[in-house]
């Protein structure tokens, strides 16, 4: 270590500072081949930033956040609670109990469910002002009376958008799916597709986390705009960052976006979105794939759409489509 | 030795938020001059209690890496949830029990890489995947070379002296923004200026710092 007296800790205070010259930069990159010294780099670094702190930071805040997502069984034994959750944790177990037995008898008075037919998108406000786009054949259900009193949960079946709003009292807002997934926010934009035992979440603005089960195995997960989650029926999710979010939501203004989509995907979208089944003289007519944005209201304008461009004829029959050459 | 085998023993009960008694706060202060030991310390709690170990390593080590991040990102919020997820990941995987150098190098190594792929996804091509972070953490060591680390440094003060550059007006428009992490009509209000003149001011100033940025990115 030759460089002993010239690089010192005053030399790198500076060149944290931005005062060093290139020379001294060089010195320093030669210096930091010895491990000993990266340790020594870090350190002052790290001593550094706690004299020159750009702004007030509430970690007693942000450490109550991680162990609050740490792991919610241990909830109950040494990890610190608010005391407003726990007062909001015993008034949910208390109102549990008492409605427990109104809610089984009668879920369809305590219990609005919102439904889209084949076709339709639908647009729905929420007790709380925030507004959830449903696709075609898509349906949320949440609590008539408590919606909003302790937290704000929908279970949602199909695909919707959803714009929450962020309420003063940081209430949370669970989207609840068939196949156990949780999506919990604050306040944000995001999308949920929940169709048979397949999930996708969509960030768009703001911040998600995730709770769901991947084979038996309870998982977290915390999601960035830009962020597109999925997990299929054998159980494997992943998480993707994707460029232009707002294509994921062009079901909307009911605009169907292809990139090389098969035409097996694009029969599964007409059952799901319209109700009609799609039927192909020869397998291999499944395969074709298709690109480009269609606008659609109806069966009808996709199944066209689909003729032109593969230059297919077909035929319906009540809800049946039948495509050949 | 004798001061680390009575922290061993203290029980672990809370007077405030942090759920451990004020006299252990007291015998972490006056060690926390001695960094080295500071270290050490961490790991034999580590070894015995790791939820005390890791809030050591949390109260010691998340002010000043969100201090660190902010010089790349210049957003309050964005820098503490940069931060936050290293140090959640850092529990959730028990990445602690796998660092061989000090957590302090480990952390401040983990915090510039995800600064790099955030800059480099917010900047760059838009062709990084979410997954690269979690991977990155594993091969952080590879990653930190001299010249990569004294690459780092030049980017923090490039975006210091492009800030520095904007106009006057542009840049208060660009700190209340991106710092303050306020919306464009709050600015706009604040500053008694036109909508449009904060936008174009944003994108002026967000131009401008990513042709600095270029160079250090993949643009």
């Amino acid at each position: 270590m030759s460089n002993d007296n010239i690089i010192n800790k005053q030399l790198l205070l500076n060149h944290f500072a931005g005062n060093s010259t290139p020379l001294q930069k060089k010195l320093i990159e030669e210096w930091l081949t010895f491990k000993e010294n990266m340790e020594l780099y870090y350190e002052w670094l790290d001593e550094w930033e706690n004299d020159n702190a750009q702004f007030v930071v509430d970690d007693k805040k942000a450490f109550q956040k991680i162990f609050a997502e740490k792991d919610e069984v241990k909830i109950e034994s040494n990890i610190p609670i608010r005391f407003l959750y726990k007062k909001l944790a015993v008034a949910a177990v208390v109102i549990f109990l008492i409605s427990c037995s109104f809610l089984l008898a009668k879920e369809t008075i305590y219990n609005k469910t919102i439904d889209s037919a084949y076709g339709e998108v639908k647009l729905v406000i929420l007790p709380d002002g925030s507004t959830v786009t449903l696709n075609a054949n898509s349906s949320i259900k949440y609590s008539r009376f408590s919606f909003g009193d302790i937290n704000r949960e929908v279970y949602l079946n199909g695909e919707a958008d959803f714009s929450v709003i962020h309420t003063k009292s940081n209430q949370k807002f669970i989207v609840k799916t068939k196949n156990k997934l949780d999506v919990t926010v604050l306040g944000t934009q995001f999308s949920v597709y929940s169709r048979n035992a397949n999930d996708k979440v969509v960030l768009r603005r703001g911040k998600v986390s995730l709770k769901y089960n991947e084979n038996l195995i309870a998982k977290n997960l915390i999601l960035k705009p830009g962020d597109e989650f999925t997990k299929n029926k054998s159980g494997n999710d992943k998480v993707e960052h994707i460029n232009n979010t707002e294509k994921e939501v062009a079901w909307k203004n009911h605009d169907f976006l292809f990139e090389g989509t098969s035409l097996a995907d694009i029969a599964e979208m007409l059952n799901d979105d319209f109700g009609v089944t799609a039927h192909f003289d020869n397998e291999s007519l499944a395969d074709r794939k298709i690109s480009g944005s269609f606008h659609a209201e109806k069966a009808e304008d996709l199944i066209d759409a689909i003729s032109q461009l593969l230059d297919l004829n077909y035929k319906t029959k009540t809800n049946n489509v039948y495509f050949f050459e | 030795m004798k001061k680390m085998n009575d922290l061993q023993e203290n029980e672990v009960q809370s007077t405030d938020e942090y759920p451990l008694k004020r006299q252990i706060d007291d015998e972490y202060e006056k060690y926390s001059a001695n960094v080295l030991d500071y270290e050490a310390i961490i790991r034999n709690v580590l070894k015995s209690n790791p939820e005390k170990g890791f809030e050591l390593i949390f109260r010691r080590y998340y002010k000043p890496l969100c201090s660190h991040a902010i010089r790349f990102v210049y957003s309050k919020e964005l820098s503490e949830d940069i931060v936050s997820e290293i140090f959640t990941n850092f529990w959730k995987k028990k990445h602690y029990e796998n660092v061989t150098t000090s957590f302090r190098a480990y952390l401040y190594r983990s915090v510039r890489n995800a600064i790099y792929n955030y800059l480099q996804s917010e900047y760059g091509k838009k062709s990084s995947s979410f997954a690269v972070v979690y991977e990155l953490e594993e091969k952080v060591q590879e990653t930190d070379t001299p010249h990569n680390i004294l690459l780092f440094d030049e980017l923090s003060r490039q975006i210091e002296v492009a800030v520095s550059s904007f106009p006057p007006q542009c840049q208060k428009v660009f700190i209340l923004s991106r710092f303050e992490g306020k919306a464009n009509k709050e600015i706009a209000e604040e500053m008694n200026i036109k909508l449009k003149t904060v936008e174009a001011h944003m994108m002026k100033a967000l131009a401008t710092l990513r042709s600095c940025l270029s160079v250090y990115l993949d643009i």
